[in-house]
């Protein structure tokens, strides 16, 4: 079983610790600075996954670890909205061979862990060691694997029975401590190695933690500007600023993660104002998120997420390309995001939001665009829906959302349509790949990407690709994701993937329905909230108001 | 008397064993594997999802898997959650917490409901009469998780007397609106039973005996009155406490209070059979023990109960 070539980390791994944030700056020295001293909370959901880097895939821990450790690269804005991979403070340098396959990542002095120990090259190479070794079963390990660095020696450690073995394509420079030598099998463009190593996965640990992994969920040892001084509980996982930190400082003097099960509470305590940031506002929030917060409503385009609907590729019911686009065109969904999701979605174009570098652009065209008469005159065309019904899949958070769909369909195709309600997300990707479908069943799912990449968000349509849940299978496709993934010229690059998303939307298997935005609020305490696309909070240049 | 309770103990015994089993089962046959689950349905990781299945033995048919958990038992292992935090000290985290809960809203529901069923009774047709009969009418018809969101919305939110969720700020002050809505509904029911089952004993011969004695007002109530009404309370008091701790999923959710309540919530969606097995076992014997006590008590109440 071979994982597509893409980087499936995680719901969205990556990001967050700014670099250098518009608060404080280098040359701003004296005065207090940038430090505006003050505590303020953010609310993250209990993470199934604890606070280990190389064990860390939901956007909760990733959250944490974000403002607790400096990394090699973090995701910022660079030109226009797209981001991308930066390098931090502590990533001196990076560069490569012509082949693109051997490269040479120096690090700065200074950043150490804030159990004292110092940090040097072979932090990196021992903690990629640990997340790759298959013995230690780590979700993370295969971020070294085929499917995305792919290191050299990495089939070596990765089955189960390797505990203690290190892949030979990993090591520190003989003379230079502070330089990591990593040799891939495949080339890979600078913005590709950059994006694979901005997860948490990539996250230096010491070798207190690589000793007692287990003791990092309760006491983190990290090396950011952030770190943690008392141990972490069920409700919460308090930093306080690293008074030691080489780079620049964090703004306030602690954060503080407040652990909650359900988005309603952390809705009340916003506006309570007893609770600085939501990262995320439940769906109850937005109807009235804009009147309660005001300014403090944030609602930004381009969350690296979209919903899709999804057709089997050997389903009789939708094997006309026309019946699809005829059912994709009956769709309202402008009404159904200002309606239902109160602008905090947008109909989408493409299969990637312009905050994705060669993303934003509309590939989709007449196909995706709300026509009520021409939708039925093309079914009519096409010679009608065979059967003449469609059932369409949802969880119960989506229901409405699918319901008002159904009805348009009804309504503007004369076809009947049903939907079909899963409990949880287990449930229904157990059914997905049970042999029950009918002939008639619409896939309806979502995906976020991992970095900012386009591949990050067609990834999932490869014919190898292990969450392909539609079954969807194009040669051409997997060609061009492929060639992209591995070309080192960026534009080459981003071209071949933007070849491969046409692709996805002339086969018409899978469109995208709706882009995401980024819905959060702050509290009256807080200002300088900035949350990029991926979901993460700039920790480290929040302001606490005095 | 002590035969009665050794005996009582000893059923604990299959109780425990058959709500384990059924329980494990349950969690065994919830739809969706829980790797996917875990990792949200992006990809695991071949060596992670062979460390899952071989650490948490999803790849044993069910009897096998829930002989293992009972063997871990034996030995004192309650065994792991997902993240890897044992059992036990998820118990040692969560439990105190509901049980403060839990031990609020009791305190709420004896005070308040006997203390107003009283007031009530003796002053029947009165004004505090009529409030706490329409009063606990609307208590009884809205449910809970309308009142639990109201009272956090106007307390919490709008006027900003107490937190609107959370502990942070201990007890009592976190624990007073979660408790108070907890304890609304039994509190409804402990007032109208205690006024009813009241006002059917002053209504005795023995009362107006008392009376005819000369004997004081306040004695009359409270030792001839009261304790000859309370067995009908102590007995919902004895299983509502037990309830009070399973009913807490609702509240611990919506106050965002971590409690076994919420632990039990999340754990069941991630399909964590050890500790849902854990945390339910737990809650039985909890129930168990509270029944019997109950027992014990009705022999304080009413000396003619004899324990067989």
């Amino acid at each position: 079983m071979r994982r597509s070539a893409m980087v499936t980390v995680a719901v969205a791994l990556t990001g967050g610790l700014a670099l250098a944030g518009c608060s404080s700056s280098g040359g701003d020295s004296g005065g207090g600075g940038g430090q505006s001293g003050g505590d303020f909370s953010i609310a993250i959901e209990s993470s199934n996954t604890g606070l280990l880097p190389t064990n860390c895939w939901d956007v909760y821990c990733a959250q944490v670890l974000n403002a607790a450790y400096t990394g090699l690269y973090t995701f910022e804005k660079s030109d226009g909205d797209a981001y991308t991979a930066t390098p931090t403070e502590l990533n001196k340098s990076v560069s490569s061979d012509d082949a693109g396959t051997s490269w040479t990542i120096s690090l700065n002095e200074g950043f150490d862990f804030s159990n004292g120990e110092k940090l040097t090259a072979q932090s990196f190479v021992d903690t990629w060691n640990y997340a790759a070794n298959g013995g230690n079963g780590q979700q993370l390990g295969f971020v070294f694997g085929p499917s995305a660095l792919n290191v050299k020696g990495y089939k070596a450690v990765s089955g189960p029975k390797t505990k203690g073995e290190k892949m030979a394509g990993v090591s520190v420079d003989e003379n230079d401590p502070m330089t990591i030598k990593v040799e891939v099998e495949e080339p890979l463009s600078n913005d590709m190695f950059a994006n694979l190593l901005a997860g948490p996965q990539i996250m230096p640990m010491s070798k207190a933690a690589l000793k007692d992994p287990k003791s990092q969920n309760k006491q983190l040892i990290s090396n950011g500007p952030f770190v943690m001084q008392e141990d972490a509980t069920s409700q919460s996982i308090k930093l306080v600023r690293n008074s030691g930190y080489k780079g620049t400082p964090a703004s306030a003097d602690s954060v503080e993660f407040r652990i909650y099960e359900d988005g309603n509470s952390e809705w009340a305590d916003l506006q309570g104002n007893t609770l600085d940031v939501v990262p995320q506002l439940p769906d109850s929030a937005i109807s009235s998120a804009s009147s309660v917060l005001g300014e403090r409503f944030i609602n930004q385009p381009g969350a690296m997420e979209y919903s899709f609907y999804g057709f089997f590729q050997d389903s009789k019911v939708f094997a006309d390309r026309d019946v699809r686009v005829a059912i994709a065109k009956a769709i309202d969904w402008d009404q159904i995001n200002s309606k239902i999701w109160f602008g905090t979605r947008d109909r989408a174009t493409s299969f990637a939001p312009a905050t994705i570098p060669g993303g934003g652009t509309d590939l989709c065209g007449d196909d995706c665009t709300f026509d009520a008469a021409g939708a039925k005159q093309k079914l009519d065309d096409a010679g009608g829906l065979p059967g003449g019904s469609v059932e369409i899949a949802a969880l119960s958070k989506g229901k409405e959302t699918t319901t008002a769909v159904c009805n348009q369909l009804q309504t503007n195709l004369g076809i009947k349509c049903s939907v079909k309600l899963f409990s949880d997300f287990g449930a229904y990707i157990d059914f997905l790949y049970s042999d029950s479908i009918p002939d008639n069943f619409i896939v309806n799912s979502g995906w976020v990407a991992d970095n900012p990449t386009i591949a990050s968000m067609i990834g999932p349509f490869a014919s190898d690709s292990d969450v392909n849940d539609i079954g969807y299978s194009n040669k051409e496709f997997d060609r061009l994701l492929q060639e992209g993934n591995h070309a080192t010229d960026p534009s080459t690059q981003q071209q071949k993937w933007v070849d491969a998303e046409k692709v996805l939307f002339a086969d018409f298997y899978a469109y995208p329905t709706q882009m995401l935005n980024t819905a959060a609020g702050y509290s009256t305490n807080v200002s300088g909230v900035e949350i990029n696309p991926l979901g993460f909070v700039n920790t480290a240049d929040i302001t606490v108001n005095s | 008397m002590g035969r009665f309770i050794v005996r009582r103990l000893l059923q604990f015994i299959p109780v425990f064993l058959g709500t384990t089993f059924l329980i494990y089962f349950l969690v065994f046959a919830l739809p969706g594997d829980p790797i996917a689950g875990l990792t949200a349905g992006k990809p695991a990781n071949p060596a992670f999802e062979a460390y899952i299945t071989e650490q948490y033995h999803l790849d044993d048919p069910f009897l096998v898997q829930y002989l293992k958990y009972l063997g871990g038992l034996l030995t004192g292992d309650l065994g792991q959650t997902f993240s890897g935090q044992s059992v036990a000290e998820v118990f040692a985290e969560r439990f105190p917490v509901t049980l403060q809960l839990a031990a609020t809203a009791f305190l709420i529901e004896v005070v308040l409901g006997i203390g107003l069923g009283v007031w009530a009774a003796r002053r029947r047709g009165g004004i505090v009469d009529n409030l706490s009969l329409a009063g606990t009418l609307i208590v009884i018809s809205i449910p809970v998780f309308v009142l639990a969101y109201v009272v956090q919305y106007i307390f919490g939110v709008k006027l900003g007397w107490l937190p609107p969720t959370g502990i942070a700020k201990g007890w009592p002050v976190s624990y007073i609106l979660p408790a108070f809505v907890l304890a609304a509904l039994s509190l409804a029911y402990v007032l109208r039973l205690t006024r009813q089952s009241l006002l059917e004993t002053f209504s005795l011969d023995f009362m107006r005996t008392a009376r005819a004695k000369g004997l004081p007002g306040g004695r009359i109530l409270w030792r001839h009155g009261l304790r000859n009404s309370l067995i009908p309370v102590v007995t919902f008091l004895g299983a509502d406490l037990a309830a009070l701790m399973g009913g807490a999923v609702v509240i611990e959710g919506i106050f965002n209070i971590p409690g076994v309540g919420q632990q039990l919530y999340a754990s069941i969606r991630l399909g964590e059979a050890v500790v849902v097995v854990g945390l339910v076992t737990a809650l039985v014997i909890i129930y168990l023990i509270m029944n019997l006590v109950v027992d014990v008590l009705y022999g304080y109440l009413d000396p003619r109960i004899r324990y067989e």
